[in-house]
């Protein structure tokens, strides 16, 4: 049972969290230019207004 | 313009054979595990902090163009003949291994930087190459001697890179310290990819290690532009490639001799060696296998050359000025009074460096908080610049994978070390480069590991992350270059930019052309001096340094005028202050004026 359990956990559970980890810190990079970029900041006050 | 350019370009050709001609004795102290390119970016590294170090003794006595170039020329001799004994032993049939974008990515920030290097570097008082680690040089120059200048208590700091520029100044003009960054840059990307290989990286992934640290903005703006951060890191880090190996006598030698340039470059330094010390006293094979006999022995000898090394710049100002560490830190300025700085103008500097110090805050909730930070909000940083995604997305990743060998094990251990005593002393983004190096270095080796699983979506989603950083970063690279690119190909562009940007030009052209102009009083503390020509005497400094005891006002200063040796008055209305001479003095006359800035001849 703990031999399946460190072999999911090698092959599956820890490669997942890496990628959701780098697809994190990508993603809030995008987010953030975007924001920060002359349509996001239009987008953000035309929310706003609404 | 373009005289003056290629003056520049020869002055940096100049300097690198005769940096590889210092550097010779230390090429038999190398670790064997360096490759050739790495032994030989190494063996210039030191000879650029050595003959510095030489330049400096001398320039104790004498800094004139006469003793620069003998110092120069003998070592150009060494420099040629080791040039010509690595021509005859180069293999005919070698053929570079490189992988292409990240090899044209390191060119093309090397072409941005040696094409906007030969532009005049420009700014106020607020440009610390204007401020001091220009105007030093270029004072020692027209003095003939290495003298802490009374009025910028920072041109008595450790000055390895500044007796560099003074030297390329007498060389190859003023345009020559700017483009030297081609060389320091090109020499700090050898030493990074020396340590992505050292832990395991291929010379490939090596090279997308440099390309990924030379796309860091933060990196980039403590590189080019006369700032010595990069000549810094570049030290600490050859000290840790070379120490955390060290299985002899000699190579813990080689790591005091960069520890001791390190120290000798900025007082960061005293931080960092002790560090470097400490870490390969605990992680390099000599010890921890106890490979070295008389391992008391390379201690003293580690520490001993170190020390030997720092110790003309820390002895200078202590018989100089008062105390090693200029101006003394907290504690030490209650009991060890200097010269030129009142106890008041010392607390006023450790305030000014408490608040900017503050970076991006202290306690542990900022701490906890610094990586994202760093990453995301750099324009909070003092508009310091990026280090990009990979550090953040991969180095964790990296260091997990590394964990297990030695020597990435000591790099991870020194790079959190470094980070912490930067986050408790001060927060500036230059002075953390090798914590951004040794984290892209990480960033490559969490990378591979990553890569190796062969999961596709892993692989694309590393791809995006390095395309992003190393993208977004040279774009911010090149975006923030093109003024000075454009000015260094375009004379008129050029003239346009300086009179916009450099304060009170018009009074710095009349004096500087005026052949009675023999010495100028400046008033104003925030007159950037370096733009004048002309031996000058500025009473009050930058930060509050009082160069004439007696004076410790303008209205002093000017009642003492016939006594003070000069001919000419500049007078300025800035942004501290307004105009301090009264147009009707008796002992002035006004000869020349333009807004906020008047000329006057002492009578």
């Amino acid at each position: 049972m703990k031999l399946v359990l460190d072999s999911r956990w090698r092959t599956r559970i820890v490669p997942l969290v890496v990628d959701l980890w780098i697809a994190a810190v990508l993603m809030t990079f995008l987010v953030l230019r975007v924001i920060d970029s002359n349509t996001g900041r239009q987008l953000l006050k035309l929310l706003r207004t609404r | 313009m373009l005289r003056a350019s290629l003056l520049a370009v020869f002055a940096v050709i100049v300097l690198a054979i005769a940096a590889f001609g210092a550097g010779a004795w230390v090429k038999n102290s190398l670790p064997s595990s360096l490759s050739e390119p790495e032994r030989k970016a190494l063996q210039c590294l030191a000879g650029l902090g050595l003959l510095s170090l030489v330049l400096f003794v001398i320039g104790q006595f004498a800094y004139t163009r006469v003793s620069i170039a003998a110092v120069l020329t003998v070592f150009v001799v060494l420099g040629l003949v080791e040039l010509r004994q690595l021509a005859s032993e180069q293999k005919p049939n070698w053929k570079p291994n490189v992988e292409p974008i990240p090899a044209a990515v390191i060119a093309t920030v090397l072409a941005v930087t040696a094409v906007a290097g030969v532009a005049e570097i420009i700014g106020d008082w607020g440009s610390d190459a204007i401020a001091y680690h220009l105007l030093g040089p270029k004072v020692w120059l027209r003095t003939g001697v290495i003298r802490p200048v009374a009025d910028n208590c920072h041109t008595a700091f450790p000055a390895t890179a500044e007796v560099l520029y003074g030297s390329l100044m007498a060389t190859g003009g003023e345009r020559a310290p700017g483009f030297s960054a081609v060389l320091t840059l090109g020499l700090f990307f050898v030493v990074v990819c020396s340590l992505a290989r050292r832990i395991g990286l291929s010379s490939r992934e090596a090279l997308w290690a440099a390309a990924i640290v030379a796309t860091m903005p933060a990196v980039y703006n403590g590189g080019h532009w006369a700032f010595i951060d990069v000549v810094y890191a570049g030290f600490v880090l050859a000290a840790a490639r070379v120490g955390f190996d060290a299985q002899s006598l000699r190579e813990f030698a080689l790591l005091g001799l960069f520890c001791g340039l390190a120290m000798a470059t900025k007082y960061t330094g005293l931080l960092a060696a002790p560090v470097l010390l400490l870490c390969s006293i605990l992680f390099s094979p000599g010890f921890r296998e106890r490979l070295i006999e008389k391992r008391k022995l390379a201690i003293a000898v580690c520490f001993g050359l170190a020390f030997a090394v720092a110790a003309p710049y820390y002895v200078r100002n202590w018989l100089l000025l008062g105390f090693p560490i200029y101006p003394p830190p907290p504690l030490a300025s209650e009991f060890f009074p200097v010269k030129y700085l009142s106890l008041s103008a010392i607390h006023s500097f450790h305030q000014y460096i408490y608040v900017r110090g503050a970076g991006l805050g202290r306690g542990f909730s900022a701490a906890l908080l610094l990586p994202f930070n760093l990453t995301y909000h750099t324009s909070n940083f003092h508009g310091a610049g990026g280090i990009g995604l990979v550090p953040l997305a991969l180095g964790p990743v990296g260091v997990i994978a590394g964990w297990r060998e030695r020597f990435a094990r000591a790099l991870v251990v020194l790079g959190l070390v470094l980070g912490l005593l930067w986050f408790v002393t001060q927060q500036e983004s230059r002075f953390l480069i090798p914590v951004y190096a040794i984290a892209g270095v990480l960033g490559v080796l969490g990378w591979r590991s990553v890569r190796r699983r062969c999961r596709n979506i892993s692989q694309w989603l590393c791809a995006a992350v390095v395309a992003c950083s190393v993208a977004y970063g040279l774009y911010m690279i090149l975006l923030g270059s093109v003024p000075d690119m454009r000015r260094a190909v375009s004379p008129s562009y050029a003239q346009e930019e300086r009179q916009k940007i450099v304060p009170y030009v018009k009074s710095f052209e009349y004096l500087n052309h005026d052949s009675t102009v023999k010495r100028v009083l400046v008033l104003d503390r925030s007159v950037p001096v370096y733009f004048l020509d002309e031996n000058y005497l500025k009473a009050f400094g930058q930060w509050g340094e009082q160069v004439l005891p007696e004076a410790s006002s303008a209205n002093e200063v000017l009642n003492e005028i016939h006594r003070l040796n000069v001919d000419h008055v500049l007078d300025v209305e800035s942004s501290i202050a307004g105009f301090q001479a009264p147009k009707t003095d008796p002992d002035l006359k006004l000869e020349f004026e333009a807004p906020q800035q008047r000329v006057y001849l002492v009578r």
